[in-house]
């Protein structure tokens, strides 16, 4: 079977600051590969690349065989991304943006109303779909965002923090149609910091620290391997360059005069 | 979106078969333009209660625009004053048109060809970039047109009155490729720029280019008229100097007269090819072989937050004390605690926040055209009246010590706003026993940065000029100005600095406004003008003003939570 998401000694720097350093990947269809790091690790940097935002790198990314470079609309229209805290047009409504986020996918607007309408009415936003997304919370604007990344049924989503600022019902929506999505055949991308949800959501943990990628298998493989029961453990293991509690002490004893 | 905004979007969209061949897709472009236009008309809704004025179409925005672009028609009047051809006129007219359009694109819609949520939202969709281009260009375009018919109203009605009621069509078909060309011209600068800086410093750039434009209108607005007095500008024909053929006001100037008056000679013929080929074709290149790198490069303009800064530049020299300049100052001049956090606090942001620099700096400009406009109009005071300090000399000092204040009071109209104005939270949940210590903190530290250092400059030149006797008079501009400006700090600043959005400061409502502020200044420079030469009543004076300043500072110290505005309800 052909990878549909294939990294190829990917590295980019941003002046002489390194951020990704050959990282090859290949991601296979069906596939829910959870992305984790520390902040800075060049997860952000990987994800933009891949939904076709940064061009300026060195390897090669292919997406179905296509690579980025040489047709970026195309990749485009097979990407689903929601990015994480991200700008809304929030004067406009739901509807409104939608709308728009339809048309930039080629889809017909009938097909972009009923398809978000019924989104909509899924996530509990019924009521809200024509007023203007300034007054709605954090988490209202999420799972607008959420849909918008899904309208046009992409066969790879991208999600960067999908479930923050959800609420608890919410959540577990979300994490049920990750699952569902997946079994459908779709391939997702999940960076989070969340490791309880990254342990049960993906059948595949990539861990990047310093722009390398420093695990790469299942929950089970990686646990054997590090020898930890918790993906926290694990993470802390690979990543941390001092331990937690030592951190923790120099906290407390700052407080000291 | 309102009815203009839809017939502009018709009229636009006719061209759509020429949207394939130029690789833009025409419902995307549509779908972007519907939802920016949408965009436009709602200015974000600071509270709920604002709600009800959403349903009116034509805000007051579009209105305000219209009548301000059609005061600015009227002044482009008096290019019918000079010369007598037809083609002079338009020339200078055009060449006006393009300016004031040029500049207006810069300041006003560098955040429209620039939007960068568009980098989250609309690029990682696939469009494709000459979309996206497009969609920006024909934004500008129909919000330009709300400027553009107004501004050109006057002139056309002039023209018609000259030439006759078919010269609409060429004056409007004209003055349409002429709205392109500036358009494209704009776009070009911008893609030059990007080649050769980052984008980081992009931004940089195209603020002090705004900055640079809007002391050049205002020169303009007070140097054209005395040109026109000039006599030999009066009787110039246009076709007759050298190289007026490469200057494309000139080409549709010629071009439109060539169609009022069916003239089609070589001339004429050359010109109307260049007015129509060049805006066109500019345009075309830029959306199809342009738009990539331009996309790209703008793309990054919020991306790189991994890019090294340069660590804040006052820390750098640290002196033995651990003291920097500005905290010495502040010991000195303020309070301890809340005052001078305030003065410390305020200084910083003021230093190094692009948004207030930018509202700010063009005062200087205007400053600076004030003078040279005062120093060509009166006869330049001789040496012996410079030393006396009398008559045009003396007017001279005492306009340069009082008009110096305007950048001050512009300053302090501005501390209240931000666009982080969301970061004074912290201010609501500190236990903040007063807003009055930091307020008048603030209020000094506007002071120091940006009077002191001009009034210790006219006093060296003061001193230099006229003497140690000065030293009253000097004294007594001085803390006039400042007086003054404590008192329309105690009345105007009822916030903290930086804590308001800037939505709220109506641009034009700011300029007309300091203006009439201006007033008081000038009552007092026009008394110190009568005792000038009194140096006892002088100094006497002097030490009122010093008093005045120092109680209305300690009021603005003492101000208690009630006095102040409402700062709770700002989420």
């Amino acid at each position: 079977m052909d990878p549909i998401i294939s990294l190829h000694n990917l590295s980019k720097f941003y002046g002489s600051n390194q951020v990704l350093n050959e990282i090859s990947i290949d991601i296979f269809p069906g596939q829910v590969i959870g992305y984790i790091g520390p902040n800075g690790a060049g997860k952000s940097t990987t994800v933009k690349i891949l939904c076709g935002l940064i061009s300026d790198y060195t390897g090669q990314v292919r997406i179905k065989g296509i690579d980025i470079k040489n047709d970026p609309v195309a990749v485009k229209s097979l990407i689903g991304y929601v990015p994480e805290m991200a700008e809304l047009y929030d004067v406009l409504t739901p509807n409104e943006f939608l709308s728009l986020m339809g048309a930039l996918y080629n889809l017909p607007a009938r097909a972009v109303s009923e398809r978000a309408g019924r989104m909509l009415d899924a996530f509990g936003l019924a009521g809200n779909k024509d007023q203007r997304m300034d007054t709605f919370s954090k988490g209202m604007k999420q799972k607008v965002l959420i849909t918008s990344g899904l309208l046009h049924n992409p066969d790879i989503i991208i999600l960067d923090e999908p479930l923050s600022g959800l609420d608890a019902n919410s959540v577990i929506i979300v994490k049920e149609l990750i699952s569902k999505l997946a079994e459908s055949g779709k391939t997702i991308f999940y960076c989070s910091h969340m490791m309880d949800v990254v342990e049960k959501v993906s059948d595949r943990i990539i861990l990047i620290n310093e722009g390398s990628v420093v695990a790469d298998g299942s929950f089970e493989e990686l646990k054997q391997k590090q020898g930890d029961s918790s993906l926290e453990q694990i993470f802390a293991r690979l990543t941390a360059s001092e331990s937690m509690s030592e951190a923790s002490d120099k906290l407390m004893n700052a407080f000291e005069n | 979106m309102n009815i203009f905004d839809r017939v502009f979007l018709r009229f636009f969209l006719l061209a759509m078969p020429l949207f394939r061949k130029l690789n833009v897709n025409p419902e995307q472009l549509k779908a972007i333009l519907v939802a920016k236009l949408t965009m436009d008309n709602r200015r974000p809704a600071a509270f709920a209660q604002m709600r009800s004025r959403e349903k009116k179409e034509l805000n007051k925005a579009t209105l305000k625009t219209m009548l301000g672009s059609l005061f600015m028609g009227l002044l482009f009047l008096v290019s019918f004053e000079l010369g007598h051809d037809l083609v002079t006129r338009l020339t200078v007219f055009f060449s006006m048109f393009v300016f004031i359009l040029a500049a207006t694109l810069i300041t006003d819609f560098t955040s429209v060809l620039i939007d960068v949520r568009d980098n989250l939202i609309i690029l990682p969709k696939p469009v494709s970039d000459s979309t996206v281009v497009t969609a920006r260009l024909m934004h500008i375009a129909i919000h330009i047109n709300k400027m553009v018919l107004p501004m050109a109203l006057p002139s056309l009605i002039a023209v018609i009155i000259l030439n006759g009621i078919w010269a609409i069509l060429p004056f409007m078909l004209i003055l349409l490729l002429a709205t392109l060309l500036s358009i494209f011209l704009i776009n070009a600068v911008y893609i030059l720029i990007l080649r050769f800086t980052t984008p980081a410093k992009f931004q940089s750039i195209i603020s002090y280019i705004q900055i640079g434009f809007a002391i050049l209108i205002y020169g303009g607005y007070q140097l054209v008229p005395r040109m026109m007095e000039n006599s030999v500008m009066v009787n110039t024909r246009m076709s007759q100097l050298h190289y007026i053929q490469l200057y494309p006001p000139y080409w549709f100037a010629e071009a439109c007269n060539s169609l009022i008056v069916f003239d089609f000679g070589e001339r004429q013929l050359m010109s109307l090819a260049l007015s129509f080929l060049v805006p066109l074709l500019s345009i075309w290149i830029v959306v199809r072989y342009f738009a990539p790198a331009f996309n790209r490069k703008l793309a990054m303009i919020n991306g790189s937050a991994v890019e090294m800064k340069s660590p804040a530049k006052d820390r750098a020299g640290l002196e033995p004390t651990g003291r920097t300049r500005v905290e010495r100052l502040a010991t000195l001049l303020t309070a301890r605690g809340n005052e001078y956090m305030g003065f410390v606090f305020t200084w910083k942001m003021m230093s190094r926040s692009r948004d207030f620099k930018m509202k700010v700096y063009p005062a200087f400009g205007y400053v600076v055209v004030l003078m040279v406009m005062m120093l060509m109009n009166k006869k330049t005071p001789g040496w012996a009246e410079l030393h006396e300090m009398s008559g045009s000399a003396k007017t001279a000092f005492l306009f340069l010590v009082y008009f110096s204040s305007f950048i001050l009071i512009t300053a302090l109209g501005q501390l209240n706003y931000s666009e982080k104005y969301k970061a004074a939270w912290i201010f609501s949940i500190s236990p903040l026993q007063s807003p009055g210590p930091v307020i008048c903190g603030a209020v000094k530290s506007v002071m120091s940065y940006f009077y002191i250092p001009v009034i210790l400059f006219i006093s060296l030149l003061g001193l230099v000029f006229g003497g140690i006797k000065l030293i009253p008079n000097l004294l007594l501009g001085a803390f006039n100005i400042l007086a003054i400006s404590s008192l329309i700090a105690y009345f105007t600043l009822r916030e903290l600095p930086f804590s308001v959005p800037s939505a709220n400061a109506a641009k034009s409502r700011t300029v007309i406004r300091s203006m009439m502020t201006m007033m008081i200044p000038a009552v007092f420079g026009i008394f110190q003008w009568i005792i000038f030469d009194y140096l006892w009543i002088v100094m006497i004076f002097a030490v009122l003003a010093v008093i005045a300043t120092w109680m209305v500072l300690d009021s603005i110290k003492n101000r208690g939570w009630a006095q102040a505005g409402e700062l709770s309800g700002r989420d």
